[in-house]
């Protein structure tokens, strides 16, 4: 009797494992079709929904440098040194045609003030140039110029080049190829 | 006991394993040309004031107000800190802040609320709304600009310049004209407002590649990015730098030398607290349409569909797809490409327009700048003709349509809108009842050189009468039968009767009732309803090829402007024969010929085979030589010339080759193609001893030694001797 219950014990733990690993793979699989097969799609919170969960540690990381980031700025930001010709950087954003003016638009670092001188050449052609103030946008500075297509001598491909000027220097020059058609 | 253990194991085990987590954003899915939709962007009314100041409880759980814990930073205790750059406890967290918008009082350092204060989830609300900006917009800058909704200890420092306003990221310090928590969520809200309503008057713009800076620092370089809608301009017009890989691979963590982290962290906070940022890239709803038309059969008729642009992205039309973007265009569907029987003046039997007919701004009465482009928001009309062919049967139409992105995936836009078109009986229309041949085929079967005829009926379906060239009156125009696709081609085939090569027949042939059968009282009217015959003859060349040829057919109301009453059908005709085969052309006459004295006589034979002759100059085997017959090689030894090449061949060279015209000569003199035309002169010379009288002299043209050398064209001359 007593091996008797003894193998009855065994066969009801050797049933209850083989039930938990059944139990467990199909588990998996179900994980698997749900949440691995399709692991090209993007993984992003359904729209429409407010989080109040309390923020996560990489949350709260990136809070604490970005305070530390705005402390250094607010100590640094009376300390502005010269600009060079290296840290004076013109960066053309787009350059085009739009309507009958050939729009200019750049990002300027290294200085709050100044001017950039936008000169268009082509071989053959009388070239253009125009001078715009440097400008304070909300995070960055810019030098945007519009320049009617009539002062172009002649439609066609021109070379587009901008330098900015500040507290004397001169950037390096950003180039671009621009379509006029007048 | 043990069981119950097991199968709890069991049952955590699979709990574990299927759970739902919350699922972070992964920053590798960054879209540098689509950080946010404009329909998300501008969604003021996303939270309401209750909803923020919920958020902004939930993510500061404790705030230090007295600054008991260490800082971070150094220095000590947080107090400590603080009050080493000049700030007091308590501290205000931003869930506690409060600022008269006014006077711009707020109770950092001193707690309470000052008079006329309102709360940071009042104030943010309220700017929301002024700028029709998504608080969630606001919520995130404050953010990932000083990390302020998170801080348990923020500095005054953090709200004086809380948005970044006018704090340039290369740290050329801030304009403190815009310093202040209020100043500086107003001159966000303001600012990204002004990239919306006037989007080319800033760096970046929407629907087109843009020269983004990876960082501030200039040794990074840039990337070219093709912006696909106004609110991510507008980010990177805030911020004008591109999170690179490895700032994404980074998640919220720091990346390389080159990584910039402004628009990607917008990206995660926004994501991670809010849902995505991106909806439905193409979308549109629509915004009019046009009454149904109703046109008469032959005519055409304008209709058009408006449609906002309610998704994401820019549309472009054909004309202005420069890689980016596939183009939007208007679609026929139900099923989509649904082929039109409407469409001949459309841009393709599927598509009535590539191309934009007009851009509104969302007012729907302002025309934009740019024509061929839709931002979000604006809207588009495609104008377009239903062409009704003149055959078209009288009914309702429905034609279904929808804006679609070519090619793209998601090229489903919604709107599915339809347009029923009423057809009415044109004046002249016709309806094709049969064409066919003598053997009641849709063909004929001639042999080169000879001619079959054709019955072509037509269905007058208009609601004019016809008449033909016999019955018109004055004023009106005949119906004829034309030759088409194209309309008034020539036919090689014109037989006998025609008007020209382009109209087999001018005049009905016969007349019948509605029936078909029956003949009508007149033969030469055809009133609505009733059925014309033309009856009409193709003739073919006798040099023609073999083959089957097409002849395309229609009646036509000559010199009217709605000529095309359709009926386009065809007769094929089937052209047969040997393929060398000569047709007597011309001859010089009978000869008279005083006995002992000679006359010279010519023969003109036409090729109507299809193979080229050549003569006994390029190689005698084969060569079209003329000879002697009944029977074949007779020799001829009465009219005998020494002049000839043989007693059986009067002439084994040409005397003279001719264009189809019998007068131009050919410019090889030695090969007769199809049609040209091939001359044989020599003698005849009875002799002194001959008896007067009458002699007929057999020859024919032959293909020396060939199998096929009978040629046909066989003929006589009558010679008289005195």
């Amino acid at each position: 009797m007593k091996i008797q219950r003894k193998k009855s014990f065994f066969t009801r733990t050797r049933t209850l494992i083989i039930a938990a690993v059944l139990v467990l793979a199909v588990a998996g699989a179900v994980f698997w079709w749900f949440f691995l097969r399709n692991n090209n799609a993007q993984t992003v919170a359904p729209t429409n929904t407010i989080s109040y969960d309390p923020p996560t540690q990489e949350q709260i990381d990136d809070s604490v440098a970005a305070k530390q980031r705005a402390v250094e700025e607010e100590d640094n930001g009376n300390n502005t040194t010269p600009p060079t010709s290296d840290s004076l950087i013109v960066t053309i954003s787009r350059a085009g045609q739009v309507a009958a003016q050939i729009s200019v638009r750049t990002v300027i670092e290294g200085a709050n003030s100044g001017t950039c001188d936008m000169m268009f050449t082509k071989s053959g052609a009388t070239t253009v140039t125009k001078s715009f103030d440097i400008t304070q946008e909300a995070t960055s500075h810019s030098c945007n110029g519009d320049i009617n297509t009539s002062d172009f001598g002649v439609s066609g491909e021109w070379n587009l080049s901008v330098t900015a000027k500040a507290s004397g220097v001169s950037s390096h020059p950003a180039t671009q190829k621009v379509m006029v058609q007048k | 006991m043990k069981r119950a253990f097991l199968t709890l194991c069991a049952t955590l085990a699979v709990a574990a394993i299927v759970a739902p987590s919350v699922q972070a954003a992964d920053a590798r899915n960054f879209n540098a040309g689509r950080i946010i939709d404009d329909s998300v962007f501008r969604n003021k009314d996303a939270m309401n004031p209750q909803q923020i100041q919920q958020f902004l409880n939930s993510k500061v759980p404790s705030c230090d107000t007295y600054g008991t814990q260490t800082s971070e930073l150094g220095g000590g205790t947080r107090r400590q800190y603080v009050e080493s750059r000049g700030d007091h406890v308590p501290i205000m967290c931003l869930k506690d802040y409060f600022e008269n918008p006014d006077t711009r009082e707020n109770n950092l350092g001193v707690g309470g609320v000052p008079s006329g204060g309102r709360s940071a989830a009042q104030l943010i609300w309220d700017t929301a709304q002024e700028y029709s900006i998504n608080p969630q917009v606001l919520i995130v800058l404050l953010q990932k600009e000083q990390g302020l909704v998170t801080d348990t200890w923020p500095l005054t420092l953090q709200f004086k310049r809380a948005t970044g306003y006018a704090c340039p990221d290369s740290g050329a310090g801030c304009d403190t004209q815009y310093y202040g928590f209020y100043n500086q969520i107003q001159s966000a809200a303001w600012q990204f407002n002004r990239y919306a309503e006037q989007p080319n008057s800033f760096n970046h713009v929407a629907g087109q590649f843009n020269n983004i800076r990876w960082s501030t620092n200039a040794g990074c370089g840039t990337s070219s990015v093709y912006i696909e809608n106004t609110a991510t301009a507008g980010l990177y017009n805030y911020t004008p730098y591109r999170p690179n890989q490895a700032a994404l691979n980074a998640q919220y963590g720091t990346g390389d030398g080159c990584s910039q982290y402004g628009n990607r962290n917008f990206w995660l906070y926004f994501n991670d607290w809010f849902g995505a940022t991106t909806g439905a890239r193409f979308a549109s709803e629509f915004a009019g349409w046009s009454n149904y038309p109703s046109v008469k059969a032959g005519g055409s008729a304008e209709a058009y569909f408006f449609y906002r642009n309610t998704g994401s992205s820019v549309w472009n039309d054909v004309t202005a797809y420069d890689g980016g973007l596939p183009p939007v265009t208007l679609a026929a569907t139900n099923p989509i490409n649904r082929t039109s029987i409407f469409s001949s003046t459309w841009d393709s039997p599927n598509r009535p327009k590539i191309n934009f007919s007009r851009v509104y701004e969302s007012d729907g009465v302002t025309l934009t700048s740019n024509q061929h482009k839709v931002l979000p928001g604006q809207i588009v009309v495609f104008v377009f003709n239903f062409t009704v062919p003149a055959d078209t049967a009288p009914g309702v139409y429905r034609e279904f349509f929808q804006p679609v992105a070519e090619g793209a995936p998601d090229w489903q836009m919604g709107s599915v809108g339809f347009l029923d078109v009423t057809v009415q009986p044109a004046d002249h229309a016709a309806q094709v009842q049969r064409v066919q041949g003598i053997t009641g085929q849709q063909s004929i079967t001639v042999e080169r050189g000879s001619s079959a005829p054709v019955a072509a009926d037509f269905r007058n379906t208009g609601t004019q009468p016809w008449y033909d060239d016999i019955s018109v009156p004055g004023g009106q125009k005949p119906v004829h039968l034309a030759h088409t696709s194209p309309i008034n081609r020539s036919s090689h085939f014109p037989g006998p009767g025609w008007g020209n090569p382009s109209r087999p027949a001018l005049t009905f042939a016969a007349v019948y009732e509605a029936d078909g059968r029956t003949l009508a009282g007149n033969q030469h009217v055809a009133y609505p309803g009733q059925v014309a015959r033309f009856h009409y003859y193709y003739a073919i060349p006798g040099w023609y090829p073999s083959g089957t040829y097409r002849e395309m057919i229609q009646p036509v109301v000559e010199g009217a402007t709605d000529w095309n009453m359709g009926a386009v059908s065809y007769i094929d005709v089937n052209v047969y024969g040997s393929d060398q085969k000569a047709k007597f052309y011309r001859f010089s006459g009978y000869p008279t010929i005083t006995r002992g004295t000679s006359a010279t006589v010519s023969i003109d034979y036409q090729n109507i085979g299809t193979q080229v002759w050549h003569d006994s100059t390029v190689n005698p085997a084969g060569a079209l030589n003329l000879a002697n017959t009944a029977p074949i090689n007779r020799s001829d030894s009465l009219m005998w010339d020494p002049g000839w090449t043989s007693r059986s061949r009067p002439q084994t060279g040409f005397t003279a080759v001719y264009e189809q015209d019998g007068s131009t000569l050919a410019g090889n003199q030695h090969l007769a193609y199809p049609g040209q035309i091939v001359r044989f002169s020599y003698k005849y010379s009875p002799p002194s001893g001959m008896i007067p009288g009458v002699y007929y002299e057999n020859i024919q043209p032959v293909l020396e030694g060939t199998p096929n050398w009978d040629i046909g064209a066989g003929g006589y001359f009558q010679v008289t001797v005195q």
